[in-house]
Parts: C-alpha cells; structure tokens; sequence
C-alpha cells in the first residue's frame, strides 16, 4: 500500500504511516483486481487470453475503505466477451468482500481490447 | 476539506502536472505487480504499442487520478466510485495533467460527481474527461 501510494503520488499521510489506522488509497484497488483478478485470466489456457491488448476502461464501487490487516475474499468473473472484427472486448467483474464478514469492499469492473494478432 | 454547500457545478478540483519518466512506471509495475512488457521493454512495445514505444499503464493514470480527487477528497472513504475511460495512449516521459470538475451535485445524497481527466499537454486524452467520473461523499 506504500509502494502503491508513492508511485501514484497519494500524499495524506494515512496511506504511508507505519503503524495506526493505515488506510488503502481509492486506487490501490488495482493491485488486487487488475494485476491478481486477472491472473485467473491467464491461467485458464482455453480462454486464449495474450498480451497484445490495451485496457479500455476501468470502473470501481467502493463499499467502504480498505486498511491495512484486511483480508478480501476476491470472485472474478467473466461477464461478457464481445467480438469487433479486429478486436475482442472482455469485461472482467472482481467482486472484492471481508473474508470474515463476507460484507462487500470493493466492486471493480474493467475492459479489456484484445487485438487479434499476437505479438 | 470541501463542503458541500460551499460546491458549485463548475468548480475546479487542484490539478497536478507530472511527467511520467521510465523509472516512474517501473516503480508502478513494481507497486502494483503489472509487468507488461508494453511498459517498460522498448523492442517489445515497437511490436506491438500504438503509439511504437513504451507507454504508462492505465491504471498508473487512473491512480494518479485516484490521488489528485482522494486528497482534494480528505478521506479515501469519501471516494465512492471512480471510473476511467482510457482513449489515447501515454507515451514514456510525456507530462500530463489531472484534474476534475464539480458536474452534478445531489443534496439528498451529498454527493458531488466529477468529471476527472488526465491528458497529454497537446490534448490527449489519456483518462477522457467526457466519460470518466469520480463520484465523492462530502460534509
């Protein structure tokens, strides 16, 4: 979360402070959706995802605010694949709950443009 | 931190300007795990990159985004929707501003959405402000 809010350049103390009530930025979300929630993507061979694709666009609710000492239980789903000709867009929904509780955290929906040709 | 009865559509979030230097989006890749080749291998990117090199990841403009409304904000838990539509691609070592503006205000809610942008200095839009929105709980 440090890393995360020194290189977007968050500068509320909250996010980088060494003990207390140490809070997630709004967008430290990407780490555990994007970068983790679309590790399932590229795992699952018959999907055929591959790497000459662009990031369209990227959505997220946000229930409440992540803290440090959080455990999130994190559910990516497909939720629609759409083919353009040259490009197919995949929509991935990750939605991100309290492990314990099972109350909703973050809810993150993001399009992929995958352009047919590999590299 | 901003109140709500003292918004007005129309109103002006502070904007920041960064450049956006190689060393910037390794230190993304390595905070956020996003290692794309895109974002930091020149001969990879000439294959493939729109723009012929190297480009930022979205989401290190989406974050930057996240910081200049969740610190004019006050509390991240404010922040209760941000969304990014990414048009135009961010070359390495472009400079880019972000910023916001107040474009509707809901009183029963007290919630003020914003239009949110991140662009290049010849006016490209990286996050395009006609369709990415911050939507923001105030006092």
């Amino acid at each position: 979360m440090r890393e995360y809010a020194l290189a977007t350049g968050h500068t509320d103390g909250r996010y980088t402070a060494e003990e207390g009530d140490v809070l997630a930025p709004p967008g430290f979300a990407a780490c555990f959706t994007v970068t983790r929630g679309g590790a399932g993507m590229w795992a699952d061979t018959e999907l055929g995802a591959h790497w000459n694709l662009v990031h369209g666009s990227q959505e997220y609710s946000y229930h409440r605010p992540v803290r440090v000492g959080d455990l999130l239980r994190c559910t990516p789903h497909i939720n629609d694949i759409v083919d353009r000709g040259r490009m197919e867009l995949l929509t991935l929904q990750v939605d991100c709950v309290d492990a314990a509780t099972g109350e909703p955290v973050v809810t993150s929906r993001g399009t992929l443009i995958f352009f047919h040709q590999e590299p | 931190m901003p109140r709500f009865d003292d918004m007005t559509v129309g109103d002006r979030i502070p904007e920041r300007t960064e450049t956006l230097d190689q060393a910037r989006l390794i230190r993304y890749a390595g905070a956020s795990g996003d290692f794309n080749p895109l974002h930091w291998d020149p001969e990879f990117a000439g294959k493939v990159s729109p723009t012929g090199g190297v480009i930022a990841h979205g989401m290190l403009n989406m974050g930057i985004v996240s910081a200049v409304v969740a610190d004019w904000a006050g509390d991240p838990g404010k922040v209760l929707r941000l969304t990014a539509s990414f048009r135009a691609a961010c070359p390495v070592g472009a400079a880019v501003t972000y910023g916001g503006e107040v474009i509707e205000l809901d009183a029963e809610a007290r919630t003020a959405t914003l239009a949110v942008w991140a662009e290049l200095d010849g006016g490209g839009k990286v996050v395009d402000r006609r369709s990415s929105r911050a939507i923001v709980r105030l006092d």
